[in-house]
């Protein structure tokens, strides 16, 4: 490819839908760590998380031939390490980041060990066939939106549905309400009645559903196959969207199209003889993180963020 | 322990200190068997029995000469490495990027052990390891710097800095740096001059674990004797009261992650001029990781630290040799750190919950009565 | 009529102490109980019992003649008891709807139902007289105002019997007046109250009948009308003198008016944490050997001043001059450190000092890099231990040993503690601000001596509360403090009305 190409209608056509594509389990973990940070709690074991459940997913898919199962044993999986964590975090009460921390440690090991245990050490590497492209016919011949939006697979579709869902959650309803008392001021939530041990519970167990989701993604829908290094960091890329959104989800969408935007072009980049090195490329979904960060404010963070419910 | 030991306990407390102690050490190795017992769970799954996986694992590490030298070489990099994250602990800077700076401080040492020609020994160690620590310390700094003037969160820049790291030596091996005579991605082989020399014959360990112990003992003295040791300590355990008397946090910061970052740079540089005596992708293993473990395995406290990197490398060690003998997978180990993590960090929890009931109950307290006042 | 909620032998062990002994007490419907007592004499347990939040060893608690069970705060709003706190229990960051409809949200399907809600709390608000804005945001409300939100909050709930922890402390005397009319009108609509506090005039002034709890123990109850002032002080402390606490016992202040002034501040502008003025244009003059009292309802540019003098915030515009010296706009606390400023901060444990470390690590906090204690950045151990075990001698600071971690302290020891370390530099300029918030009546005594003794040797002294009784009795001059401007100044002294600093702390000019 020449540098020419990037100028073209087509090429940039491609890159719009590729940000999407990329920017979907970025804006599936962020929202996952909306509801946990809304709620009061850092969930930093989101990387180990996905990473899991992405495993899981792959397996379960694998072994039943369906990828519909294994999503939804990726979604299951996540669930259930943020019950776990919720266990962790409000009823110990243990540290949240070094909870975290223990949960990405723990959670790097114990993929490569139950792959091997799965998988064995095959020379033949895992494949399953991925979620295919969703086309809707007539929408998708829409110009520049059609292949856009409509080619896609359903999970994007679905993580643009979920967006919304979360903004009406949080700011239409009752639990939402609760969920903002939980996270800025729990002793007050707790005098009216509000179990804040339960909304905290629920809001890791969605949120752990969420990031569990995020992760089946990319075995399923992304590569076909599985790899321990497939997360590499977005968890954590998520982690920085919530901040840069300021808690809302239309924000970390937003903020997720950035990088899936800087993803899909450094992608193409090194396709062409740009003469930039791959290294510079790849890292750079990072060094926009940094400053992703810088933009954030972190003094608009929820008031009780990382601290445990104690009555006094 | 003597001298200032006395005046920052760890935690709230009422008990003797010499009780104290001892429940610590109790429920610290409470985690860690806590831990081996899940792991014997694992490893039971992978269809090899626990027991002879153990056994396998302590021949291996402690069991013999060449255990002992393997443990104590991969003490290395996690001492120092762990030093680094406990100091930045210490005052509440959560540095996830030791991973990446021990890259920065490898890279740092090759500037030395490449491209200044020889060196007598005298100078080219000291050279090589100075330039690791600050070239490491430098790689922390960058989140030093982002944190003091924007603010941003140290955990999350640390982290992208490491896989940032990761692609700047990989494109240094792969590039400007290369070895043209290799056939990987790595840079030539160290000058004589910089290479830390073997220590124990028969053995790998270089003199790489004297770098870590003299950096225990110099860590220790700052945490326990100096102004700057206070400093960190006080801002990492109240930093509004620190601010209030007078400590300037922002150098304070800046400080701790560059020191943070410079024993991590010297962990890469050991590896590198002691056991690789070049720059390779592979250098670390994640040591930079298993360094967030030993900080908290070991309190935060440089002795602690000290006996829990040993413990640490004589785990990696032995699993390595576990597997090679019964297939069971190397990153158990992982799995193990991460289990000892969460059983020490749910366990302290508990701790703190007794400590805010004895608290209600002074706040409850009638006041005394006028006669017993008068007395006063 | 029957009692509505009667305490019945009420008793509640801590380890070492017995915090409530033998408790009976009766309200009756549309009554107004004062429990009247002075910190530390049971009413937080007792309030906490009623509450959910603790369980009685002994007793029982009867609601309607029926015996309850209060295991959490849920089943006591359950039961008809609502608590407005001390501290407001609003979020901040929601509105005055959100925070009354919050817990029991009117729905429409999964939906809050707004419009519903806004139209039912506006009913109610309106009944009881209890004016509100219901789509502030709770954060900008007076504190007068969020107490109506407190009280509205409950009786949405239901709550049938209303307690209030101290709710006069931060208020101005007219927006007590106005927090009295609102009881008063409850009572008339049959809802009881029990009024929680240590301050005998307001109990006077608004309660039916009158309880003085004193060590844990009913030390008598009676009616309001038959109950003397002497007599309720008496049982309230086991002693004769009550006013002593807040009694200005030394000499007259040794300076007058035409002194030359120790601390100018001119011009004064300090910006607040939402970016506006907090501190706007303040003049303000002490003179060696006052004490000057800051009167004024929180959030009124207190925190703004006390961090601009103290160094830990920088200046906007205007000069702050100590002893001749120009102190520029940045904030340095450590050079106002060297000025001569000391500064005991109204939160003890998170600023003032470190609970975590132990008391010889908390003592040396301002001096830890001067000589004696450090040379060349080392630190001396020796110097350090003598040095706290002067302070801690020199002003009755009771520990164990002073390696025992500062957060052992009782309240009182730990300000001793803290007003001993910013003494000890002979200061030219001390701040306290709200330095007896929390403490028990002796303890108060003790650090308001040591204030007033401070004062006697020649120190400017710059006293915040939000008890204007305190300020009255402590201060040589007082001044109000309202957005942010000095609004009203006078000498401290027979002649000083209550109400005209009560209209300025409203920010009403005469």
């Amino acid at each position: 490819m020449e540098w020419t190409t990037i100028l073209t209608g087509a090429f940039l056509i491609q890159v719009l839908a590729a940000s999407l594509h990329l920017a979907t389990p970025l804006v599936l973990a962020a929202l996952g760590e909306i509801f946990a940070e809304r709620a009061g709690v850092l969930n930093l074991g989101i990387e180990g998380i996905m990473l899991l459940s992405g495993l899981s997913a792959f397996a379960i898919a694998t072994n039943a031939q369906s990828v519909w199962l294994g999503i939804l044993a990726g979604i299951a999986t996540g669930a259930l390490l943020g019950l776990f964590f919720a266990f962790m975090t409000v009823t110990r009460r243990a540290d949240q980041i070094v909870t975290g921390l223990a949960f990405l440690i723990l959670s790097s090991g114990a993929a490569i060990y139950f792959y091997r245990i799965i998988f064995g050490s095959r020379s033949l590497l895992p494949q399953i066939e991925p979620l295919s492209q969703l086309e809707i016919p007539l929408l998708k011949d829409i110009p520049i939106l059609g292949p856009v939006l409509f080619n896609q697979t359903i999970l994007t579709h679905l993580m643009l549905v979920l967006v919304v869902v979360c903004v009406l959650v949080l700011w239409r309803t009752p639990f939402g309400l609760r969920i903002t008392a939980v996270g800025e001021y729990p002793a007050a939530a707790d005098a009216l009645g509000i179990n804040v041990i339960a909304v905290r519970y629920a809001c890791l167990v969605i949120g752990g559903a969420l990031m569990g989701l995020a992760g089946a993604y990319f075995p399923l829908a992304e590569l076909g196959f599985y790899s321990n290094s497939m997360i590499g960091g977005r968890g954590f890329i998520a982690l920085a969207l919530v901040v840069f959104g300021r808690w809302n989800p239309l924000l970390a969408l937003a903020g997720g199209l950035i990088f899936g935007a800087a993803d899909a072009l450094q992608i193409r980049l090194q396709l062409i003889q740009s003469g930039i090195p791959s290294q510079l490329m790849i890292a750079l979904p990072y060094i926009l993180t940094v400053l992703v960060i810088l933009v954030g404010r972190a003094r608009q963070s929820p008031s009780a963020l990382t601290i445990p419910y104690v009555r006094e | 322990m003597s001298g200032l030991a006395w005046l920052w306990p760890a935690k709230l407390r009422n008990t003797t200190s010499a009780r104290d102690t001892l429940r610590s050490l109790l429920s610290l190795t409470g985690a860690v068997l806590a831990a081996l017992l899940v792991g014997s769970i694992l490893i039971a799954l992978a269809g090899v029995s626990p027991l002879k996986a153990y056994e396998a694992l302590i021949a291996n590490s402690i069991g013999s000469r060449n255990g002992w030298g393997e443990t104590l070489v991969k003490t290395v990099p996690l001492l120092l490495a762990g030093l680094g994250a406990a100091f930045a602990f210490r005052a509440r800077i959560f540095n996830i990027g030791i991973e990446g700076q021990l890259y920065a401080g490898a890279l740092g040492a090759a500037i030395v052990g490449l491209f200044l020609g020889q060196l007598p020994l005298w100078l080219g160690i000291p050279l090589m390891l100075l330039s690791g620590f600050v070239a490491g310390g430098l790689w922390a700094g960058i989140a030093g710097v982002l944190k003091v003037k924007f603010k941003a969160n140290e955990i999350i820049v640390t982290l992208m800095l490491n896989y940032i790291a990761f692609e700047l030596m990989s494109y240094l091996l792969n590039g400007p740096w290369r070895d043209p005579a290799g056939t990987e991605a790595y840079t030539a082989h160290f000058v004589d001059g910089t290479i830390l020399p073997i220590i124990l014959s028969g053995t790998r360990l270089h003199a790489g674990i004297i770098v870590a112990l003299i950096a225990t003992a110099v860590i220790w003295w700052v945490i326990r004797r100096t102004v700057l040791g206070y400093q960190v300590t006080v801002t990492g355990a109240g930093e509004e009261a620190a601010r209030y008397g007078g400590v300037n946090i922002k150098r304070v910061l800046l400080t701790t992650l560059f020191i943070s970052g410079g024993l991590a740079g010297l962990a890469g540089a050991c590896e590198a001029a002691g056991l690789q005596h070049r720059v390779l992708l592979g250098i670390s293993p994640n040591y930079g990781y298993t360094a967030i473990a030993v900080a908290m395995l070991g309190r935060q406290e440089p002795l602690g630290v000290a006996v829990a990197a040993v413990f640490f490398a004589a785990l990696i060690v032995g699993v390595s040799g576990m597997q090679d003998f019964t297939g069971v997978p190397v990153s158990l180990v992982f799995i193990i750190e991460g289990l000892i993590l969460i059983f020490i960090v749910g366990s302290q929890a508990r701790r703190h919950k007794r400590v805010k009931a004895q608290k209600a109950v002074d706040v409850d307290q009638p006041p005394l009565s006028p006669a017993e006042e008068a007395q006063h | 009529m029957p009692p509505i909620l009667e305490l019945v032998h009420i008793t509640k062990r801590f380890p070492g102490v017995v915090a409530n002994n033998d408790i009976s007490l009766e309200l009756h419907p549309g009554e107004i109980l004062a429990l009247l007592g002075e910190n530390g004499a049971g009413k937080t347990t007792l309030m906490n019992i009623l509450y959910g939040l603790l369980r009685p060893d002994e007793g029982e608690i009867r609601i309607q003649g029926k015996v309850c069970k209060i295991e959490s705060p849920n089943d006591s709003l359950r039961l008809g008891i609502g608590m407005v706190h001390q501290h407001f229990m609003l979020v901040p960051t929601l509105s005055v709807l959100e925070n009354i409809v919050l817990g029991r949200e009117p729905r429409r399907g999964p939906f809050l139902a707004g419009a519903a809600a806004l139209e039912q709390i506006m009913r109610l608000a309106d009944e009881f007289e209890l004016p509100i804005s219901p789509h502030d945001k709770v954060w900008q409300l007076s504190v007068g105002e969020q107490q109506r939100v407190e009280i509205l909050k409950m009786v949405y709930r239901g709550a049938q019997i209303l307690v209030l922890d101290e709710p006069t402390t931060s208020l101005t005397p007219q927006e007590t007046n106005a927090l009295f009319n609102i009881l008063r009108a409850m009572t008339k609509r049959g809802h009881s109250v029990i009024f929680i506090s240590h301050k005998l005039d307001e109990v006077r002034a608004i309660s039916h009948r009158i309880a003085v709890l004193r060590q844990g123990r009913v030390a008598g109850t009676m009616l309001t009308a038959e109950a003397g002032e002497q007599e309720l002080a008496y049982l309230m402390v086991g002693r004769d003198v009550v006013k002593r606490v807040y009694a200005n016992t030394t000499i007259a202040p040794q300076s007058d008016a035409s002194a030359q002034p120790l601390i100018t501040v001119r011009n004064l502008s300090v910006l607040g944490r939402h970016g506006g003025k907090a501190i706007d244009g303040l003049n303000l003059q002490l003179a060696a050997g006052e004490i000057v009292g800051v009167a004024g309802v929180d959030g009124n540019g207190q925190t703004e001043l006390v961090e601009a003098l103290a160094g830990l915030r920088p200046t906007a515009n205007g000069e702050i001059i100590i002893d001749g010296h120009h102190c520029d706009s940045q904030a340095d606390p450590r050079r106002q450190m060297k000025l001569g400023v000391a500064y005991i901060p109204a939160e003890r444990k998170t600023r003032g000092a470190i609970p975590d470390l132990t008391i010889a690590a908390n003592a040396i906090l301002k001096n830890h890099n001067d000589r004696p204690i450090a040379a060349r950045g080392i630190m001396n151990q020796r110097r350090i231990r003598e040095y706290t075990q002067q302070l801690v001698a020199d002003y009755d600071v009771r520990c164990t040993s002073i390696q025992s971690p500062a957060g052992v302290l009782s309240g009182g020891n730990l300000q001793k503690l803290i007003l001993a370390r910013e003494v000890s530099a002979q200061p030219k300029l001390l701040i306290a601000e709200q330095p007896t918030r929390g403490l028990d009546i002796g303890a108060v005594e003790i650090v308001q001596q040591r204030i007033m003794q401070q004062r006697d040797r020649g120190t400017a002294v710059l006293y915040l509360s939000t008890d204007l009784d305190e300020i009255l009795a402590i201060s040589d001059r007082i001044i109000v403090l309202y957005r942010g401007k000095i609004v009203y100044e006078c000498p401290n002294s027979q002649q000083v009305s209550r109400e005209r600093i009560g209209l300025a702390m409203a920010g009403k000019a005469a």
